[in-house]
Parts: structure tokens; sequence; C-alpha cells
């Protein structure tokens, strides 16, 4: 009974000019809601994601692109540094090589009127350098004990010269001076001291070759 | 034939609108214009996507030739990179590691020649050196250890008579200012 009432009151209320009016607005109003919310809105926004998806895919290609730039620049350059590079590889080897070492410091020694006679090579490990290197796990170290006779200033010679060495040899501690000659009863006619160092060598285990 | 003129005074009867008479006059004026609009932004948005669609397209075909092309520079890419890995690394060996030489050739002119059963170490920064000598030897050594810039807190930690003109010694020193092999070689 209230319902019909309200019903009446409504159709009587829609018949007034104010009446019709407001609903002729209202219609209006949902009718541009509906269209925003079901045509404008996913139109504009398939076109906005789209866009974003191509700004995405115009990053990566520029990222392609600058990469695929530099990577030839530096091939070009690698080309041109072959000489460099050989260098390099003979003094960071890219694998273990204790047979270069030894003869590279028994060389050092005799050109230094030294004398190697022991060298004690130990297992590898990962070098202990501070490095923001990504792939400095790969750098090893060699552990080398090497024992050589001489007199001060020619031990100082080789010293010298094998810290001077393109290939790294980090020298961890020595012992030297001329009470040991005679105590191990070492020839005296290569001199009256003896050197005895804990080195260290490195090599990069390179996963590229 | 002469056709006959006048004039009405009465004023218009316009009848009423109803609700219907609104609802369609709305209808063929407001939303035929809120049609029109909505369909030329669909359109517009259309022709927008079919551009957008295109340059999608086109990046996916230019990433794909990219992509190939990067497939190939691949192994060149590694090769450079462990190149330029090994090449930091082996600047830092040598910028991060000290040159020993200079200290065995300062302790080369500290200590004479006279010196009988030298024994010097250097281990972990510190350098200790023992043997024989007079005790005017010892404490030369002793001083120019103190006077140079390469040693600090220098000692003499042990000095033992031998009933003879020696006495056996052992000096304790701290490593100092030990260079880097870059500042020395380079």
């Amino acid at each position: 009974m209230q319902l019909k009432t309200s019903t009446s009151q409504l159709r009587e209320y829609l018949e007034t000019k104010q009446g019709k009016t407001y609903f002729i607005a209202i219609m209006t109003l949902i009718t541009v809601a509906v269209m925003l919310v079901f045509a404008i809105v996913p139109a504009i926004k398939s076109i906005t994601d789209k866009i974003a998806q191509n700004e995405v895919r115009r990053e990566y290609l520029n990222a392609l692109t600058e990469k695929e730039k530099n990577i030839k620049e530096l091939l070009i350059q690698e080309e041109q540094s072959q000489a460099q590079i050989q260098f390099l590889e003979s003094s960071l080897p890219s694998k273990r090589n204790d047979e270069y070492i030894l003869a590279n410091i028994g060389e050092i020694a005799a050109q230094n009127n030294a004398y190697l006679f022991n060298a004690d090579f130990s297992e590898d490990s990962v070098a202990t350098i501070e490095s923001d290197v990504e792939s400095k796990k790969r750098l090893k170290q060699v552990p080398l004990t090497i024992s050589v006779q001489g007199t001060i200033p020619s031990l100082g010679a080789f010293m010298k010269k094998m810290e001077e060495f393109p290939m790294p040899f980090v020298v961890e501690s020595m012992i030297y001076g001329n009470k040991d000659v005679r105590s191990q009863n070492l020839p005296a006619n290569r001199g009256d001291s003896l050197l005895v160092m804990k080195i260290n060598y490195y090599y990069y285990e390179d996963v590229a070759e | 034939m002469v056709q006959k003129k006048g004039f009405n005074l009465l004023k218009t009867q316009v009848e009423p609108q109803t609700i219907w008479t609104k609802i369609y006059k709305w209808t063929t004026t407001t939303a035929r214009a809120i049609m029109v609009l909505v369909e030329l932004i669909i359109v517009v948005a259309f022709g927008f996507r079919v551009v957008v669609d295109l340059q999608f397209k086109n990046f996916n075909k230019d990433i794909a030739v990219k992509e190939e092309i990067m497939s190939v520079l691949q192994e060149s890419e590694t090769r450079l990179r462990s190149t330029q890995d090994r090449i930091a690394l082996y600047e830092q060996l040598w910028r991060n590691t000290p040159y020993i030489s200079n200290v065995y050739l300062e302790v080369s002119k500290i200590i004479p020649l006279a010196v009988e059963e030298l024994n010097i170490q250097i281990v972990n920064g510190e350098i200790t050196i023992r043997g024989f000598a007079s005790t005017e030897t010892i404490a030369t050594i002793e001083s120019g250890f103190k006077n140079s810039s390469l040693f600090t807190q220098t000692e003499l930690s042990n000095i033992e008579s031998q009933g003879n003109s020696t006495d056996s010694f052992v000096i304790k020193s701290k490593l100092n200012n030990l260079p880097m092999r870059s500042e020395v070689l380079f």
C-alpha cells in the first residue's frame, strides 16, 4: 500500500516540469557514466597499456643496440690490442702452470748470480684480495716456497727482479741470512746466504676458454 | 483564383509535454550527441591503437633481429668480459700488494757484513733480526732501524754475551709505510 503511494507520488512528480528536467539530467549522467565505464575508459586504457608495453620494448631494444655497439667497439679494440692480450695471458695465465713459474724463477735467479735449489708448490685456493670484480672467485693463488742461495747483494737483486716480473709474485714471508748455508751443508761456492720465501703466484681460471 | 489572406491573433495551443515526449526529445538530441561523441572517441582510439599495435609489432621484429645478433656475439661477450675482469684483477694485484724489495735493500744497508750467523725473518709485517756481532755493531744496527722510515717500534729484545768479543742479539721491528708495487714500479 505504501509502495503504491510512493510510485504514484513519483509518477506525479515526474509529470511536473522540474521532475521531467531532473529525470532527463539523471538519464544523461547515467548514459555518460555507462559510456565512460564501458567504452571510453577501456579504449583509452588499452592504448595506454600498449604504449607502456612499447616503452618497455623500446628501452630493451635501445639497451640491446647499445650493447651490440659496445661489443663491436670492444671487438675492434681486442683486435688492435692482441699484443697486450698476449702479455696479459702470460702474466696472469688462465691455467696453473708450475713448470712455467719454476723455469722463470730459476732463470731470474741465474741472471742475478743466485741459485734456486728448492721450490715447493702447494694446493691453490681462491685469491684473498679485496676487489669488486664480479668474477674474482676465479682468481686463484698458488702458494709456493722457494729457497735461493747467493750472496746478500745477489739475493737482493734476485728479489728486485722477481718483484718487477710482469707476473705478480706476492711475498708473504721470508727468511734470509748467512746462518743456514753452513748448517744445511750447502755448497759454499754458490754464495754465503740463503733466502727462503713464501710467495703466491696467481692465475685466472678462465671459463670462456 | 484569388487566395484569401488572414491573420490569427489566438495564442498557439502547445500540448504539455509528457515524460515520454521528453525522453524521445532527449534521445534524439542529447543522447545522440553523446553517442556521436563516444563513437568519435572510439574511432580515434581505434586509430591510435592500430598505430601502437604496428609499433609493437615492429619493436618485436627489431628485438628478434637484435637477439639473434646478440646470440652470435654471446661468445665474444663472455670472452671480452673475462678479459676485462682479468685486466682489473691484474691491475689490483699490482696496486694492492706491497713491494718488499725496498725492505731487503734497506736492511742490507743497515746491517754490516761483519754480523755472523745472521738470520732475518719478515713475517706479517714484522721483522726479526738474529745474529752475533760486537756491542757497537748491535748499537749501530739498532739505531739504523730506528732512523729508517721503513721501520717503526724497533726494539732490541735480547742481547746475550758469548764470553768473547761478540754478543748474540735479537732485534724486532715493524714494517712501516711499505710502498705498493705500483707506486715503486710505475
